[in-house]
């Protein structure tokens, strides 16, 4: 399997406060399906803001060399003026709109302006745009947090389809999903505490950071 | 309205509808990336770039239009390292002190820089005409281009980036659109008006789209509607028409906010 991601020895501190990442290396293989996991704070989304470049690390050095990349962020800062429906959004984000429509049940969203949808309608649309242009690697920031059980469970099949198909870096909380999903997983808090095959991770999660997911 | 047959009044007219439309379009996109303080302190520098043209003995026209676009670049570059606000307000006085300082030094064309501070779409000659029409048409084929890009750093930056956005690139092309819309409204509706030009006409369209592209034609719209309204009330009242163009685009502005309020 070819190497698409590789983090070396990567550290991080948003202005000079205490460091969120101290060290942290791994690597992610092409179709594979990896999932984060930690308790809130321990530098997950800040990991995949990284690895997207959008920041830099203060130390260490990440490569990427997957050909493009979906991103789902956990929650978006719009402008409440902006008046883009989904529709326009999806069209400009790339790919066929249609195709994103059908798969993730967007049917009643397409025309409303996106500043007018709740935050669960929300999250379905940045999965969306996730997913839009056809990614060969999704990252993908809690997805199913905040979504009814038809929804979540209607998202967990997408990712079910797609799992060997795309290299996926999933964070949640659910140690559930992670189980059933995971090829390999990373354990955070501020430092990597574990990153092997998911049959430790339910009570791993729990010694760690005492969560027992959802 | 015999002055309507009048050649000066209908170039007049023909300049500010194309200069109207086109600001309320890009004002929508300042707007939303939070930049509408930039039209005010571009018209300012505008007004500093006049008065030293005039100074110099150079095209007001071009010389405004170098320095404004090479300070609103300057400006956007510096924006990431000093506050965008305190920013735009440190341009707006420089661009004022500049032309007090020209006009202290040289008052033998005080009258016609002064003129440039409250303008008229009546002293807009053949050549500004020209300009207008060529700079409008450059507006108009950018905005087209990179319609897709301005809507998702519209949307959200971080979305835009991943997306393969040349986010920077983007934003450095907002502002140079941003400038030359801002020396063109500077002939038509005068430095003291120019950003209501491009901000209410922006700011009513963002509060009744129902879509990104429908905020764009609603502004362009209004923007072009009040201007025609603001002209022809100019005329039948003997007022000047940058002030009749901008009060009615601002009444218009708070009726809207009006009706928003009281649903």
């Amino acid at each position: 399997m070819r190497e698409v991601i590789r983090v070396e020895d990567i550290s991080f501190s948003y202005g000079g406060s205490s460091p969120v990442l101290e060290g942290v290396s791994f690597s992610v293989e092409e179709g594979e399906f990896l999932c984060i996991v930690g308790p809130n704070g321990a530098g997950k989304t800040t990991l995949l803001r990284i690895i997207l470049g959008l920041l830099k690390p203060l130390s260490g050095r990440v490569s990427v060399t997957s050909k493009s990349m979906g991103y789902a962020p956990q929650r978006l800062e719009v402008e409440s003026l902006f008046p883009g429906t989904v529709w326009e959004i999806l069209r400009s984000s790339g790919g066929k709109v249609s195709d994103l429509v059908d798969r993730l049940h967007l049917e009643g969203l397409v025309k409303r302006r996106f500043t007018e949808l709740s935050g669960g309608e929300r999250r379905k649309v940045l999965l969306a745009l996730a997913f839009s242009s056809d990614p060969d690697t999704l990252l993908l920031d809690e997805p199913t947090a905040g979504l009814d059980a038809h929804t979540a469970k209607h998202v967990e099949e997408i990712l079910r389809e797609v799992k060997g198909l795309k290299t996926v870096l999933l964070v949640s909380h659910d140690v559930r999903l992670v189980s059933s999903l995971a090829d390999r997983v990373l354990c955070l808090n501020r430092r990597v505490h574990y990153f092997g095959p998911p049959e430790e991770v339910p009570a791993l999660v729990e010694d760690l950071f005492g969560i027992g997911g959802v | 309205m015999e002055l309507l047959g009048y050649e000066f009044v209908q170039r007049g007219i023909l300049a500010g509808l194309v200069v109207s439309v086109v600001s309320g379009v890009v004002g929508v996109f300042l707007v939303l990336r939070r930049l509408s303080f930039l039209g005010a302190s571009l018209s300012h520098i505008a007004f500093g770039g006049v008065a030293l043209g005039f100074l110099t003995g150079t095209d007001p026209f071009l010389f405004t239009l170098l320095i404004s676009l090479l300070l609103s670049n300057l400006t956007r570059w510096a924006m990431g390292r000093v506050p965008g606000d305190a920013l735009l307000a440190l341009l707006f006085s420089a661009g004022a002190s500049v032309a007090v300082l020209v006009l202290g030094v040289s008052e033998e064309f005080g009258e016609e820089v002064f003129g440039y501070l409250f303008g008229s779409v009546f002293l807009v000659s053949e050549g500004d005409l020209f300009l207008i029409l060529l700079a409008s048409s450059f507006l108009i084929g950018f905005l087209l281009l990179s319609y897709k890009s301005l809507l998702l750093t519209s949307f959200n930056e971080e979305v835009a980036k991943v997306k393969g956005v040349n986010v920077k690139l983007t934003e450095h092309m907002l502002v140079s659109a941003a400038s030359v819309v801002v020396v063109l409204s500077v002939k038509v509706v005068g430095v003291v008006l120019t950003s209501s030009l491009i901000v209410v006409p922006a700011l009513t369209s963002l509060m009744l789209a129902r879509s990104f592209l429908g905020s764009l034609l609603l502004a362009g719209t209004l923007s072009g509607v009040c201007l025609l309204f603001g002209v022809f009330l100019s005329l039948l009242l003997d007022l000047p028409p940058s002030g009749t163009t901008v009060g009615l685009s601002t009444l218009l502005f708070f009726a809207v906010l009006l009706k928003k309020s009281l649903r």
